[in-house]
C-alpha cells in the first residue's frame, strides 16, 4: 500500500468522521440561531439519547441478549446511530449550560465517539493486514501451521487491539452514568412546560 | 488488566456524582443566582420543587404578591421611586417564571431578565397605560385623552409608533426631517414651513392675494410635500 493509499484509506476517514461531526454540529447550531429557534436545541438531547440507546443493538447481540441474522448491519447501525445521536447531543450542548456535570457528560460522550471511531478503523486495519498476510503466505505455498507460526506476533498484536473493547465499554458506561445523572438532574429541577 | 478501566471509570463516576450532591451549585446549576439570592445557591430546593420546577408558592413565601413593590420581604415599607409603579397586585395570575429567571446565565430562547408581558396584567389595568407610564410632555400627547396610547403605540415598545403623519402631511423627500423643524418647541398644535422655506411675509401675502387667497397660515391646505395641489386634487410640482 502506498503512503497516499494508507492516508486516504486508513487515516483520512477517521479524521473526516470527527471533522464532519464537528462541522455538522456547527452548521445545525448556526441554522437554529439563524431561524431564531435556538430553544429547539434544549430538546434535541432527547432524540439524541434515544438514537444512542438504539445503537446498542450491536452490543446486545454481541452479548447474546438479542439475535440477528445480519450482525455486520448491526455494527454499521451502531456506528451511524451513535454518530447521529452524538450530533444531536452536541447541538443540545450548544444551549450553553454551565453545570460541570453536563459538560463532563458531553466530554465523556466525545471520548466515547473518538474511542469508537479509533476502534473501528484500528480493528479494520489490523484485521485486514493480517488477512492479507495470511493470504500472501498461503499463495506462496506456506503450510497453515507455518503461517500461524510466522504470524505469531501479528496474531498477538491483533488480539491486543481487540482488547480495545475493554477500554471502550467502560468509557461507554462512564458516559452513560454521567448522562443519566444529567437527565435525572434535569427532571429533578426543571419545570417541564 | 481488564479491571483497571472499570475501576478508573467507577472512581471517576463516583467522584462526579458525589460532587453533584455536595456542590450542586457548581455541578448542576445553570448559573449564579441574582445577588439577593446568593445565600440560596447551595439550597436548590429553596425554589425548586422536585420534578415540577420552580414553584410559585415557594417564591410567594418570601415575596408575598400583595407586598411586591410596596414592602420588602421583611415587611418594611418601601420608599417608592417615581419610575417604579407597583403592578404585581394587578397580575392575572402568580406565574413568577414568566418574567423572572433567577439564574444569571440565559439559555437561547430565554431572556435574562425575561421581558415583562403586558398580557399578564388584568385587562382594566392593561388599558390604563398612564398608571405605570408617564406620557410625554409635548402638546401632541398632553392634548390626547388618556388611555388612547394603543391607537399609535404597542406594548412591545414605544417605538415604532403607528402614528400616520401622512394623513396630515407626507414626510417624503426633503420633508423627512425631525419634528422640531416644523413643530417649534415640539408644539404639535401648530407648525411652520418657513423654517426651511424662507419667505418674505409681505411678499408672500401679496402673491397669495393675487390668487384670492387670504389665509396663508395653513400652508398644507394647498401645498403638499411634493408641490401645489391643483383644483382637481392633483399636484403641480411648483413648490416655493
Amino acid at each position: 500500500m502506498s503512503k497516499s493509499g494508507l492516508f486516504l484509506q486508513e487515516i483520512l476517514p477517521f479524521y473526516v468522521s470527527l471533522a464532519v461531526l464537528a462541522g455538522a454540529t456547527l452548521v445545525a447550531d448556526a441554522l437554529l440561531h439563524y431561524f431564531g429557534i435556538a430553544w429547539v436545541g434544549r430538546y434535541l438531547g432527547i432524540p439524541g439519547v434515544l438514537l444512542i440507546l438504539l445503537s446498542f443493538g450491536h452490543s446486545l447481540r454481541k452479548r447474546g441478549y438479542i439475535t440477528s441474522k445480519d450482525p455486520a448491519r448491526l455494527l454499521r447501525l451502531h456506528g451511524w446511530l451513535a454518530w447521529a445521536g452524538s450530533l444531536l447531543v452536541l447541538v443540545h450542548a450548544g444551549i450553553h449550560f454551565n453545570g460541570w456535570l453536563a459538560w463532563l457528560a458531553v466530554i465523556a460522550m466525545l471520548v466515547n465517539v473518538a474511542s469508537g471511531l479509533t476502534g473501528r478503523f484500528l480493528m479494520q486495519r489490523t484485521q485486514r493486514w493480517l488477512k492479507d498476510a495470511r493470504t500472501d503466505l498461503s499463495e506462496h505455498g506456506v503450510a497453515q501451521e507455518q503461517v500461524a507460526a510466522q504470524l505469531y506476533w501479528e496474531n498477538r498484536t491483533v488480539d491486543l487491539v481487540r482488547q480495545w473493547r475493554k477500554v471502550h465499554v467502560p468509557i461507554t458506561m462512564t458516559f452513560g452514568v454521567l448522562a443519566l445523572a444529567h437527565i435525572i438532574a434535569i427532571f429533578l429541577f426543571w419545570g417541564w412546560q | 488488566m481488564s479491571r483497571w478501566p472499570w475501576i478508573l471509570s467507577a472512581v471517576f463516576v463516583a467522584t462526579v456524582v458525589a460532587a453533584s450532591f455536595l456542590s450542586p451549585h457548581v455541578m448542576v446549576s445553570p448559573g449564579k443566582l441574582m445577588p439577593p439570592h446568593r445565600d440560596l445557591e447551595q439550597n436548590c430546593f429553596a425554589c425548586h420543587s422536585p420534578f415540577t420546577g420552580v414553584s410559585d408558592a415557594r417564591c410567594a413565601t418570601c415575596h408575598v404578591p400583595s407586598n411586591i413593590g410596596l414592602r420588602s420581604t421583611k415587611g418594611v415599607a418601601l420608599v417608592r421611586k417615581q419610575s417604579r409603579v407597583p403592578f404585581h397586585q394587578a397580575l392575572i395570575e402568580t406565574d413568577c417564571t414568566s418574567c423572572h429567571s433567577d439564574h444569571l446565565v440565559a439559555s437561547p430562547g430565554q431572556e435574562t431578565p425575561r421581558r415583562f408581558h403586558h398580557l399578564l396584567l388584568k385587562p382594566d389595568l392593561r388599558a390604563k397605560c398612564e398608571s405605570c407610564h408617564t406620557p410625554p410632555k409635548d402638546t401632541l400627547h398632553t392634548t390626547l385623552r388618556q388611555s388612547t396610547c394603543s391607537t399609535c403605540h404597542q406594548t412591545a415598545g414605544w417605538k415604532p409608533s403607528s402614528f400616520d403623519h401622512s394623513k396630515y402631511f407626507p414626510l417624503t423627500g426633503d420633508h423627512n426631517v425631525g419634528c422640531v423643524s416644523c413643530h417649534a418647541g415640539n408644539n404639535f398644535k401648530t407648525y411652520t414651513c418657513v423654517s426651511c422655506h424662507a419667505h418674505e411675509k409681505s411678499r408672500m401675502i401679496e402673491e397669495h392675494r393675487e390668487e384670492g387667497i387670504r389665509n396663508i397660515d395653513n400652508c398644507v391646505r394647498c401645498h403638499t410635500s411634493r408641490g401645489l395641489k391643483s383644483r382637481e386634487g392633483s399636484e403641480s410640482g411648483d413648490d416655493d
